[in-house]
């Protein structure tokens, strides 16, 4: 295979690591030997990672240890601290309280409120058949109680009052109206 | 020895911990985040957020109480804190490879003459041109070669497979290769 400097320059950090394979390292080791721009950049690739592990580790004030501490020790006692909502817990808890209060205020949105308020089957009985399961003696109740506050007056035009001719005799019965026998006591 | 012996065995105190990984984690977001202004309150806030973690892995029963575990937890949330902190500061993408041709902008720190490797290196001399890398190409480079994190460890950390590891790392010590050299960064 021949070595390009574009595939040699790809391969130089995994060269210097030696984690190639034995062919492809022997490769980019011959290529090194005979271009000297490569090899440039071997050299200074080498020399910028001993760069990097020369770098001094960074000391830390013991103040500012302390403070790490503290603040490490300070979020085992979460259970403790008052509840913070955070932005990313208000944007689930708002959804959520807005579609049970929509679900709470109006039935009409959600028709299925009502059936779930009816969940056992005696409750669901009474609702589709109301007759069978004593709504009529309630309503029969509730009839006998108003007839009860309002007696029932026959009329004429209602079916099972009184006939035009029991009408008529009812008016026999009373007498003849005042101003037709004040006319007659006249005369 | 019993199963109780073992569990108690291989807990983990808290403080010890934090004073064992404390300078590394700190050396870590200085690098990340040179420059930055708020670095010790950020700092803080990813062991505050250690703490928590800390606190709910002690609830659990048969949670993971390795130090390595436990030390991967530490820099994943460390990383996360740069990622964010990054995106809040404007950050200029570029897809593809800049062609344009390199500018010399400061002095040679690789040259034969200027010999960083009798000296001491200097912090305030090399950070600035290693800052000069992006972040993703210099998380891998600042883990491997100064902190010296296992690969596995790094994987797990930047949550990114092996690849893509290797290569950002090779980019990242491109990049800091071109930036000592006083060029200007490609935008690999």
């Amino acid at each position: 295979m021949v070595t390009t400097c574009f595939f040699c320059q790809n391969l130089l950090s995994d060269y210097v690591e030696g984690i190639l394979p034995a062919i492809r390292h022997e490769e980019i080791k011959k290529h090194l030997s005979d271009c000297k721009e490569c090899d440039q950049i071997h050299k200074e690739l080498i020399s910028s990672v001993a760069v990097l592990k020369e770098f001094p580790s960074p000391s830390i004030s013991p103040e500012f240890s302390v403070r790490i501490i503290e603040a490490s020790e300070a979020g085992t006692t979460s259970a403790l601290r008052p509840l913070r909502l955070s932005r990313n817990s208000l944007a689930y808890v708002i959804p959520v309280l807005l579609i049970v209060s929509l679900f709470l205020i109006s039935s009409k949105i959600f028709p299925w409120f009502s059936w779930l308020q009816s969940q056992s089957e005696e409750k669901q009985l009474v609702r589709y058949f109301p007759m069978s399961n004593g709504a009529g003696e309630i309503l029969e109740e509730q009839a006998n109680w108003v007839h009860s506050r309002e007696p029932r007056v026959g009329s004429v035009w209602e079916e099972g009052g009184l006939s035009p001719d029991e009408f008529e005799k009812s008016f026999q019965k009373k007498g003849v109206p005042a101003e037709v026998s004040d006319s007659k006591e006249e005369e | 020895m019993t199963e109780n012996n073992l569990h108690t065995e291989s807990n983990v105190s808290l403080r010890e911990f934090v004073k064992e990984n404390e300078g590394k984690l700190c050396q870590f977001l200085q690098f990340m985040l040179f420059g930055f202004s708020g670095l010790e309150e950020i700092t803080l806030k990813v062991f505050r957020n250690f703490g928590d973690f800390f606190q709910k892995q002690t609830t659990k029963k048969n949670s993971d109480w390795e130090k390595v575990g436990l030390r991967i937890q530490l820099f994943t949330l460390g990383w996360q804190a740069i990622v964010k902190a990054q995106s809040q500061v404007e950050y200029n993408w570029t897809f593809g490879r800049d062609t344009r041709p390199l500018k010399q902008l400061d002095s040679d720190l690789l040259s034969e003459d200027r010999s960083f490797k009798v000296k001491k290196v200097d912090p305030e001399i090399f950070l600035p041109r290693l800052a000069r890398v992006d972040i993703d190409f210099r998380a891998p480079m600042v883990l491997r070669d100064v902190l010296n994190f296992d690969d596995e460890e790094i994987l797990r950390i930047l949550n990114i497979r092996w690849g893509v590891y290797r290569h950002r790392l090779h980019r990242g010590r491109l990049a800091f290769r071109e930036s000592l050299k006083g060029r200007q960064n490609r935008d690999i």
